[in-house]
């Protein structure tokens, strides 16, 4: 096959293909057939429009678009694709024109696809401006009117305000607002003078916490309206424990109310945190929601209640280890949120070794003691053995000992807190009988504790 | 090892320096202390799972799983004896176990010093385990009418709550076949007992709404914890109380008796096939 004979077959299948294309607008997914004419509309003085264009090959045959021209003012490409395109069949070529006119005036030009052409028609009409007042701020370059974010079942009313700058009477018409959260009172036309503007209120009822949207039809402007609904914050919670003063080694009650009525069904979690008083320690995981061992508590609480459940109860018990420090805790209402305080915190003071058991024994080779307790300051170390005979007489002076080291070292690392078995043994060679009890003193850094006498057996 | 080399000399250092003139006693060079997180027991959890609790009642926390598909148990001495699916296992301090015989479901079961008895109230033998002598059997007299809720060793023989149709008892059924009825135990018919655990001074008796520690001598201790269904020994001095409110440990001490809530578990997704987890 020669050169002569392929450039007939280009030709050939160019001006079968050119017969194949047909041209529409898209607007979203709707496609509107475009033959010879097509009309931009009214465009107000200043702004500017597009519209999108489709070439569809409809042929069974590739299409090869070798010209996408425009011929006459105001109209402009926005964004071409490049030329040649070529179409499969079935396919497409989107592309775009832009409308600006700087005069009130009519303009026209001639889009040409290929052979195919269309006559482009828009008129530039002068069209008073839109302007609104607080809250509501806008338009912005979007042509937006933004009503902002009101609370859920409330509403807000926005003046809009249209202004004729022109030195001749404006009729403005539709005027029309849609959209279910937005309506407005307003007749659907209104003439305005020159010099002169009209006002007339559009209202915003936000019945869901959710964002909504609208417009607003003024004339030959359109602009989106929005606005959001959200949900009340709950009111500021109380907190309220079973004592004011806590200490370690106690289990409590927490229980919360709202200061008043929950504008809605709500839910969420209340956090226990707890820092240490001691740098020695980093955390003490027995302090607690007992009930089910975490830091967390979910809550629910039912619209215009001031009851908050916590695990479907309407208190909670927490544990306050055996550490000193500060528990805090703070209700989450997550995207409900919170007026107010939303935490509260309880100081567990240092305080001296509380000792929960003692006991004295006699063993094989003498004397066996053993105390078990806590020391929430982690600074426990000094004892004191005082002995006493079967007639209750003190044996010498009390055996001092000093067991800080054994105690830092037991309590290296430690995160469950500070309670502790002790076990001492006393080998005694002699009569051990003759050693009827003993009292132990413990001392840390918030003071002394002494035990009842024990006896032994 | 360090540590108890230090303590060791710290005591006698301070023990020869202040009790060597006294002229009877005389402490020896080998004086020493341990210091270990203290185990206030065994409890039953949420998922019928054994889990040692660690620290003190009020601040307690759980350690892991030791053993699962516990239908009931019973520890004290440092043992502690376990009802699962149909078999009974003794376990000791230092976690090894044994199988002591199969059974079928959960009967009352009482520890004793050394062992463990159990007692069928539907043919009256009572069994008793050592490990020196293994299991021994013994015949206790049965009448139909009487449900045994719980029981203790009491001689040669068991004390026992039991649910007569003239209401709830306190018995002794003795070996010579003999049941002496000594006190009535107190019920309201319209909130009766659900569980009762037997003390070496009294017993601990639940209803729907409250549970009571009532002592020997009369006198008695309302708690109001509702819904316990039944009691169990943690440890020789703390006994769990399985409540659809949660658990809760009863700790004696030198005659008084403390009350806190067990920390609670998250509930099992599933029930697991197997039947240890060591």
């Amino acid at each position: 096959m020669n050169r002569l004979t392929l450039t007939c077959l280009f030709l050939l299948t160019a001006a079968v293909a050119n017969a194949q294309l047909a041209l529409s607008t898209v607007a979203g997914t709707t496609q509107t057939p475009v033959t010879t004419v097509y009309g931009f509309g009214q465009i107000a003085l200043g702004d500017v429009k597009l519209v999108s264009f489709r070439a569809v090959n409809s042929s069974s045959a590739t299409v090869t678009v070798t010209k996408l021209a425009l011929s006459g003012s105001g109209f402009t490409f926005s964004g071409n694709p490049p030329i040649p395109y070529i179409i499969a069949p079935g396919g497409h070529m989107d592309f775009t024109i832009r409308f600006a006119g700087s005069t009130v005036t009519n303009y026209s030009a001639s889009l040409q696809v290929n052979t195919q052409i269309v006559t482009l028609l828009a008129s530039v009409v002068s069209a008073p401006t839109v302007s609104v007042a607080s809250p509501c701020t806008g338009p912005d370059s979007e042509s937006t009117i933004s009503f902002g974010r009101v609370q859920q079942a409330a509403s807000l009313i926005c003046t809009v305000t249209v202004t004729n700058a022109q030195t001749q009477q404006v009729t403005l018409s539709p005027i029309s607002v849609t959209g279910s959260a937005f309506n407005t009172s307003q007749a659907s036309a209104a003439f305005i003078p020159p010099g002169q503007s009209i006002s007339f209120p559009v209202k915003f009822t936000a019945s869901s916490a959710t964002a909504f949207t609208g417009t607003l039809t003024a004339g030959v402007r359109t602009y989106t309206l929005t606005g959001t609904g959200f949900n009340a914050p709950l009111s500021s919670p109380q907190f309220t424990f079973d004592t004011s003063t806590m200490s370690s080694g106690e289990q409590h009650t927490l229980a919360v109310k709202l200061s008043s009525a929950s504008p809605v069904a709500a839910s969420g979690n209340i956090t226990l945190g707890f820092k240490p008083a001691s740098a020695s320690v980093a955390d003490d995981s027995a302090v607690q929601f007992v009930g089910t061992s975490k830091r967390v508590v979910s809550f629910t609480v039912a619209q215009g209640s001031t009851n908050v459940l916590m695990n479907g109860q309407n208190s909670v018990v927490f544990s306050t280890g055996t550490t000193a420090g500060v528990i805090t805790f703070t209700i989450d209402a997550g995207a409900y949120g919170i007026s107010g305080d939303a935490s509260a915190s309880i100081a567990v003071a240092p305080a001296p070794t509380l000792l929960t058991a003692a006991g004295a024994s006699r063993v094989a080779t003498g004397l066996k003691i053993t105390l078990s307790g806590f020391d929430n300051t982690y600074s426990l170390g000094t004892f004191s053995f005082a002995f006493f005979d079967r007639n209750g007489s003190a044996i010498g002076s009390p055996i001092a000992a000093n067991l800080s080291t054994n105690f830092q070292s037991f309590y290296q690392g430690q995160t469950a807190g500070s309670s502790f078995l002790l076990l001492a043994n006393f080998p005694v060679n002699g009569d051990a009988t003759q050693v009827g009890g003993v009292e132990v003193t413990v001392t840390n850094s918030a003071g002394s504790t002494r035990t009842q006498r024990m006896s032994f057996p | 090892m360090r540590l108890h080399f230090l303590l060791l000399r710290s005591l006698l250092r301070n023990l020869f320096r202040l009790l060597s003139p006294l002229p009877f006693l005389l402490l020896q060079a080998s004086s020493f202390a341990q210091i270990q997180q203290p185990v206030l027991g065994i409890m039953h959890d949420g998922n019928a799972a054994l889990r040692p609790v660690y620290g003190i009642a009020a601040s307690a926390t759980l350690g892991g799983v030791a053993v699962e598909n516990v239908d009931a148990f019973s520890c004290a001495h440092s043992q502690c004896f376990v009802q699962t699916l149909g078999s009974l296992w003794m376990y000791d301090s230092s976690g090894s176990r044994s199988i002591l015989d199969s059974i079928s479901g959960p009967v009352p079961m009482a520890l004793t010093n050394d062992g463990v008895l159990l007692y069928s109230s539907q043919t009256g033998e009572l069994l008793r385990w050592n490990p020196i002598n293994g299991w021994a059997s013994s015949t206790l007299p049965t009448t139909s009418d009487h449900t045994i809720l719980a029981f203790k060793p009491a001689g040669d023989g068991i004390d026992a709550a039991v649910r007569r149709d003239d209401g709830l008892w306190m018995e002794h059924l003795a070996a010579d076949a003999s049941i002496t009825t000594f006190s009535a135990i107190p019920e309201d018919a319209e909130n009766p007992v659900r569980a009762i655990c037997l003390l070496d001074d009294g017993y601990l008796i639940a209803t729907g709404h409250a549970v009571s520690l009532v002592r020997s001598d009369g006198s008695a201790q309302e708690f109001a914890i509702g819904g316990v269904r039944s009691f169990s020994a943690m440890s020789d001095s703390a006994v769990e109380a399985e409540s659809s409110q949660g658990n809760w440990i009863f700790e004696q001490d030198a005659g008084k008796i403390r009350v806190s809530l067990l920390p609670g578990v998250e509930p099992a997704q599933t029930a697991p096939a197997g039947e240890v987890a060591e």
